[in-house]
């Protein structure tokens, strides 16, 4: 006999089963009881959805500290986007919550979940489209002046260089208004061989696909035309950009190829660490990247003695850039805590938040103004250091790389990933592979017209054709 | 006990049975069944993930991915892992029968060639994806010592750095491509299922199934005069038809649903997307695209290439075994 069959032979099913209830019940009031508090007592905790970066804590601190009835808990784990919408719509969202680039804006605005800001931001005399960095309002602001976005942060990659390896191989530091010759001699000259002929450090590490948003308007290129009715990845602008990096790659040989970087880790998946561990372990002179990679920098600067400058990219033909945007937040529109999600979102915009995030290194803050004074060039953290100016100088030269309003990034950068990996492996020439980009994307695109009949006549309106 | 009492008995015992079922059987209406209905009319609508305004588009989906070449591209991509289906069944195979020897210490061994099974997957990734690294990892350090020794002039493989494959398939096109044969990031997943596989749920299904074959029927083939081969060919193995036939169906459609985790935390779908398959396909155009109607049309010719194989394989496999 089972010890459940001894059970219900004693005490009968029905007896059972009542007690496996109560049992049940009790065990669900006990937990409910001693449950963890959502918040401190009397005061309103908002939930912020965001990532798990240790500078949050700060930030949200001097929130608290500037409005002592609220506070805010961080929630990391539900940031994706389908997550985002689903908790939104169905009413258990967060009341406040990240979102990165102009594809995930305008999904969010679609799907109805973002309260629109603007009269908020007007009452208190908020004027983003005066205010913020221009490359911030693509990102938050819609084309018609909705304001449903707020930017927690904004930054385009500049050069990051080691003054230390420079002045180890006699090379002069970049200076802001290089050209790109200047720029492949100075990679070239940094790029260190050992005795056994493998390389010590490489001149310039960077990611494809961060350094042809960087350099893209720079050569003149776009990915789509104006009217976002046709991908433009295949004209002249955009392959001369794909074939600037790969030369870096396997022509200068100053940027390390994806065996290279195999070489680099222990590890040996693809696409490798990044460059940001790279040039932490001194596999690299010079680096493509932003000036949020404080964060960790700093940490080299104080127990590595790492000695750091940084430049301004060089200008291929436009003095534009594009590698990097804007992490923003949206409020939701059925927050439970509607009034102190807004006060939320004014904060992000105030003086206190802008200083400290720039104080922080965590890109720049959305209101450009902060960064035009003494305290943002001589950081009270980084004291001595000279290397801030360089990515104000840089954001003043960004420029949105617009998407198209009948295709999701997320499919566009599928492809142009896909493509750049052959490139990368070279195993295509980039004119063939931005030709491919360009007529997979187009051909998607088209796609998507023709199923949607509201779409086709945007679509025919903005001058497309089928 | 009379029938009129048994009778009552049952009755009284019905109400707490339904009662005991009913949170699991709401549970799989609202969990499962749910959803599978949901995802069957989806698949006829252009439902976005977007907007809750959705019409519908009839067989559209389906016909759209008629002319998707990724749709076709990632179809191979899954369809490539089955080269290793028959190396992963020989392989439980022949572990199960060192382990039905009578071997001291059998118990350990059987533990061991499991442990795979039941460590945690992402660990067994980041563990493969140090012994793939072509440059420090195990794999190639044995290949580059195995070759030093053959005098072989052969370059070691990039693993999961490369588009190669064993069958020369084009990274871009489903076609053949020369240039494109060798060992790339394909292959490289596939050599770690094989290998989770090998000592898994297979080799515990074959070893039952060993012991289950009556003893006096190797010793009638043995006294008839019969080799350790012939033996294994004529009585072992149509004993093991079934089982056999079993794990085929199984690894058919775990091998139609899988290589989203691995694809996810070894190669993030790269290089060049070779490592995606249908599995991760249906997860970015639903997810990250937020096509769901197209996402579900997708798991619905998924599921059907899954029933068409198992029914081909019941045609065709040892299905009246399997039911005897």
């Amino acid at each position: 006999m089972s010890i459940h069959d001894g059970i219900t032979a004693n005490i009968g099913m029905k007896t059972f089963l009542l007690i496996t209830l109560a049992a049940l019940l009790v065990f669900t009031f006990g937990m409910f009881a001693t449950r963890p508090s959502d918040g401190s007592p009397g005061k309103t905790t908002l939930v912020w959805v965001t990532d798990q970066n240790p500078l949050r804590t700060e930030q949200t601190t001097l929130f608290a500290r500037l409005h002592p009835g609220d506070e805010v808990s961080i929630d990391p784990g539900n940031g994706d986007t389908q997550k985002v919408i689903v908790q939104c719509q169905a009413g258990v969202g967060p009341d406040v919550f990240d979102y990165w680039g102009e594809g995930n804006f305008t999904a969010f605005v679609k799907s109805g979940i973002a309260f629109d800001l603007t009269d908020e931001f007007a009452k208190r005399g908020i004027r983003p489209q005066q205010e913020w960095w221009p490359l911030a309002l693509p990102w938050t602001v819609t084309p018609d002046g909705r304001v449903f976005g707020v930017p927690c942060n904004v930054g385009v990659d500049a050069i990051w260089f080691r003054k230390d390896l420079c002045d180890a191989a006699h090379v002069p530091y970049p200076r802001d208004s290089w050209s790109q010759q200047e720029f492949i001699d100075t990679a070239e000259r940094l790029t260190l061989k050992g005795s056994n002929g493998k390389v010590v450090h490489y001149g310039f590490l960077f990611d494809f696909y961060d350094g042809y948003d960087e350099f893209l308007p720079s050569f003149g290129g776009t990915l789509f035309n104006k009217a976002g009715t046709a991908c433009t990845l295949d004209s002249p602008p955009s392959i001369a950009c794909v074939n600037f990096l790969k030369d870096l790659i396997y022509k200068y040989h100053v940027s390390p190829s994806p065996d290279d970087e195999q070489s680099m880790t222990t590890g040996g998946d693809w696409g490798g660490l990044g460059p940001i561990a790279y040039f932490r372990k001194s596999l690299g002179a010079m680096a493509l990247g932003g000036r949020w990679w404080l964060a960790q920098l700093r940490g080299d600067i104080r127990d590595r003695q790492f000695r750091l400058g940084s430049a301004v990219p060089p200008v291929i033909r436009f003095p534009h850039f594009s590698g990097g945007g804007t992490r923003a937040i949206m409020v939701n529109r059925q927050s439970k805590h509607l009034r102190e999600a807004i006060e939320f979102a004014v904060y992000l915009a105030t003086k206190d938040y802008s200083e400290l995030l720039n104080d922080q290194g965590d890109a720049l803050a959305g209101p450009s103004r902060f960064a035009y004074t003494d305290r943002y060039l001589h950081n009270p953290r980084d004291p001595g250091q000279d290397y801030h100016e360089a990515f104000r100088k840089t954001l003043e030269m960004a420029t949105p790389l617009h998407g198209s309003p009948f295709i999701t990034m997320t499919e566009v950068d599928d492809s142009i990933t896909r493509q750049f990996d052959l490139v990368k492996l070279d195993q295509k020439s980039p004119e063939q592979a931005m030709r491919d980009a360009a007529y997979e994307i187009n051909d998607a695109l088209k796609r998507h017209v023709r199923r949607d009949p509201n779409l086709l006549k945007l679509y025919l309106a903005a001058g497309g054709v089928l | 006990m009379s029938a009129g009492s048994h009778r009552r008995r049952e009755k009284n015992d019905l109400v707490p049975a339904v009662l005991f079922l009913a949170p699991n059987f709401i549970g799989f209406l609202v969990f499962t069944a749910g959803p599978v209905f949901i995802s069957l009319m989806s698949s006829f609508t252009d439902r976005s993930l977007l907007t809750p305004q959705w019409q519908w588009v009839g067989f559209r989906n389906y016909q759209d991915m008629e002319t998707d070449s990724l749709f076709w591209i990632y179809l191979v991509n899954t369809a490539y892992y089955f080269i290793g289906l028959p190396i992963s069944m020989i392989g439980s195979l022949f572990l199960a029968s060192l382990l039905h020897q009578r071997i001291r210490a059998g118990a350990v061994f059987r533990t061991l060639l499991f442990l795979p099974s039941f460590t945690a997957g992402v660990a067994l990734m980041l563990l493969w994806k140090q012994l793939l690294n072509p440059d420090f990892g195990a794999i190639n350090a044995m290949l580059g010592s195995a070759f030093e020794h053959l005098h072989l002039n052969i370059g070691l493989p990039q693993w999961l750095n490369s588009t190669h494959n064993l069958m020369a398939i084009n990274p871009e096109r489903v076609r053949l491509d020369p240039p494109q044969f060798g060992l790339g990031a394909r292959d490289g997943l596939m050599l770690m299922g094989i290998w989770t596989g090998i000592g898994g749920g297979n080799m515990l299904l074959y070893l039952a199934a060993l012991t289950n074959i009556p003893e006096e029927l190797s010793e009638a083939a043995a006294l008839d005069g019969a080799g350790a081969w012939q033996s294994f060919r004529a009585v072992t193995w149509p004993q093991l038809a079934p089982t056999t036939f079993f794990i085929i169906v199984m690894s058919c459609i775990g091998g139609f649903q899988g290589g989203f985790d691995q694809a996810r935390v070894m190669t993030g779908g790269g290089p060049a997307k070779t490592t995606v398959t249908l599995a991760y396909y249906i997860y970015q155009k639903a997810f990250e695209q937020f096509q769901l109607g197209y996402a579900s049309a997708v798991s619905w010719v998924l599921f059907a290439l899954v029933l068409a194989i198992t029914l081909l394989n019941w045609r065709f496999g040892n299905s009246e075994d399997l039911v005897s």
